[in-house]
């Protein structure tokens, strides 16, 4: 569409007498203007606004619509949280973003899933995300109130949860998502150690198959396994080293694995105040972005007493940093060296702080903890795992969710029904569940040592 | 730069004596300059003299659009504020003139202004503000609001 070039010439105003009466109305917005006002509002206004009129739902599910709103947000975040454990706890998050003004961190609208529903939370991936239940599982966008159900895998092993893929277009839509379980440990006692078992269910196709991975590699905490689930029809497995990795490891540091504009982030924190960040490239090289002293620390000292939690998931300038000695969150702008520590709660309603920090939200108690589990403070070794937490991004789209076929979509209140009877059914409940929340943890929380 | 002054003519017969260029701003005078359909004076129907010496107050204030930083920051303020002077009213009677006269920049500003004004507003209160009739049924109604529950209120959603 052309809407575009349209405007230029056109005269939209259209009225039968020229003798400035227009200033007499205001209701003779036209189509034109309407869209102009319409995409500069948030995701959630212009779904209320849906139900005002006819014209006004029409005119926003439009394709040119659509990539006139992506275009205009295209440079502002969408809303995030950071994500940890099974039930979804959330360490910082975004929801009052230009693109979607949501009343509420995303994390909530996850938990309101988990504690009425009895679902625990896998992994997320561009706005949908993954729960795992007694026998049952489900894909869903916790915010649209979309949900389908996975349906049960019948395989010889027990298999848990383990990941969640999506295929987007250019403005983000998603168009497809693959649910990744992995099998337990007897099928892999049975096959070779360096096998992965995966079995991958995929929305295009509503079925399960299975792929066996083969890494050829030991897992360490110095490596990435990488598996490209919508390119690559072999079953073999890329290992990237992360860049630190033939270092002499002898002094002390602090490290996570994060994700920033659609790239792998390295963090590292060292002595004397200094930062490293580097990315994955895609030829899978890793490229040093940033190597600075922290500009917001005056002693200097032997010890990194920040600890690296994560980066802002769009602005690979921001990167969240632990003070353990003052126990708080500093978003730092590497590019500005403008720093600020978060608060639990919103200052001001502004979206944007004059000094380019965008308004995040921090919840204390759970970063406390997460960073204690993590990171010993008066430990010299910190660094067998790296800390590796994920984003859950919402899109700067609404898209309904992919549907496989011959599966029914659902809304909130079916799921959670469903659920409750399927709950009521579940003979034992414990052992089960332990088990599942202990793996789910040790992928969570990699930063804890391993025996 | 040229220092030609230009006559703009309000609907209601005001007239607005003003630099070449800063009507050109105005894209629909700077296509009729281009196209040599201009003496001195030019008429616009489609604005009354209340709102087009509002476009002609921010056509001045962003003649020279510098690339600069501080500018830029210096004119956002400005923008802000000259925006709040006016009410939605207002607003959406510039919006038409900023979309008639063709200034780009004035039709986002005041888009803008629009859109966060309005964003918390109810489906009911819009109908208001805009004159707009509620041509759905009862139960058309009803199914696009279930269909977009999320986005009403705590209230309308399931508690956790």
């Amino acid at each position: 569409m052309n809407g575009r070039e349209k405007k230029v010439r056109k005269l939209p105003i259209r009225r039968a007498n020229n003798n400035g009466s227009m200033t007499k109305h205001h209701d003779h917005v036209s189509e034109e203007i309407l869209i102009e006002i319409l995409a500069k509002l948030p995701l959630r206004s212009i779904r209320r606004f849906k139900s005002v009129c006819k014209t006004w739902k029409s005119v926003t599910e439009t394709d040119y619509f659509r990539r006139l709103l992506v275009s205009l947000h295209k440079n502002s975040s969408s809303s995030w949280s950071l994500v940890v454990g099974t039930k979804a706890r959330d360490l910082i998050s975004l929801h009052r973003c230009e693109t979607w003004d949501l009343p509420k961190s995303l994390a909530c609208y996850i938990q309101s899933h988990i504690t009425t529903g009895h679902l625990d939370y896998v992994a997320s991936s561009n706005g949908l995300v993954f729960m795992d239940g007694y026998n049952t599982s489900f894909v869903g966008n916790p915010v649209l109130q979309q949900w389908v159900q996975i349906p049960s895998l019948q395989y010889p092993f027990v298999t848990l949860p383990f990941g969640l893929v999506t295929r987007v277009d250019d403005d983000g839509v998603v168009l497809g998502f693959k649910v990744v379980r992995i099998a337990g440990d007897k099928q892999k006692r049975q096959e070779s150690l360096t096998m992965l078992c995966l079995c991958v269910y995929s929305s295009e196709t509503g079925v399960w198959s299975k792929k066996p991975l083969d890494c050829s590699h030991y897992f360490t905490s110095w490596a990435l396994i990488a598996h490209d689930f919508y390119g690559e029809e072999s079953d073999l497995c890329r290992v990237i080293p992360l860049p630190d990795h033939d270092l002499d490891h002898n002094w002390c540091f602090k490290r996570a694995l994060t994700t920033s504009g659609g790239s792998v982030m390295y963090i590292k924190t060292l002595a004397h105040n200094l930062l490293k960040v580097w990315m994955l490239t895609k030829n899978d090289d890793w490229k040093l972005l940033w190597e600075i002293r922290l500009p917001f620390i005056t002693c200097d000292d032997d010890i990194p007493y920040y600890a690296p939690l994560a980066m802002n998931p769009f602005d690979g300038n921001i990167v969240y940093l632990w003070s353990q000695q003052k126990r708080y969150l500093v978003s730092c702008n590497l590019q500005t060296h403008n720093f600020k520590i978060l608060s639990e709660e919103e200052v001001s309603t502004r979206r944007i702080d004059d000094d380019g920090l965008e308004k995040c939200v921090v919840n204390q108690s759970t970063c406390e903890q997460l960073m204690n589990a993590s990171f010993d403070p008066d430990s010299l070794d910190d660094c067998v795992y790296p800390l590796t937490l994920f984003h859950f991004v919402l899109p700067r789209w609404m898209e309904s969710l992919p549907c496989p076929p011959q599966v029914e979509m659902m809304d909130t209140s079916s799921l959670l029904s469903y659920i409750l009877v399927m709950e009521a059914n579940r003979p034992e409940f414990k052992d089960t569940f332990g088990i599942r929340e202990r793996l789910l943890r040790s992928r969570f929380f990699s930063t804890k040592r391993r025996e | 730069m040229s220092s030609n002054k230009i006559v703009l003519t309000s609907s209601d017969g005001e007239s607005f004596e003003v630099e070449e260029v800063v009507a050109r701003k105005l894209q629909i005078v700077g296509h009729m300059i281009e196209d040599d359909c201009v003496i001195n004076e030019i008429p616009l129907q489609n604005v009354t003299g209340d709102i087009l010496s509002m476009v002609i107050e921010y056509c001045k204030t962003h003649v020279d659009e510098e690339e600069s930083e501080e500018a830029q920051t210096k004119l956002k303020t400005w923008d802000k504020e000259f925006m709040k002077k006016f009410d939605l009213k207002t607003h959406l009677k510039i919006i038409l003139a900023a979309n008639y006269l063709n200034v780009k920049g004035l039709l986002d500003l005041v888009s803008q202004t629009i859109a966060d004004n309005i964003k918390d507003y109810t489906p009911e209160k819009i109908r208001e503000v805009f004159g707009v009739e509620n041509d759905y049924t009862e139960e058309e109604e009803a199914e696009v609001r279930k269909e977009n529950a999320w986005a009403f209120d705590e209230a309308d959603t399931p508690k956790p």
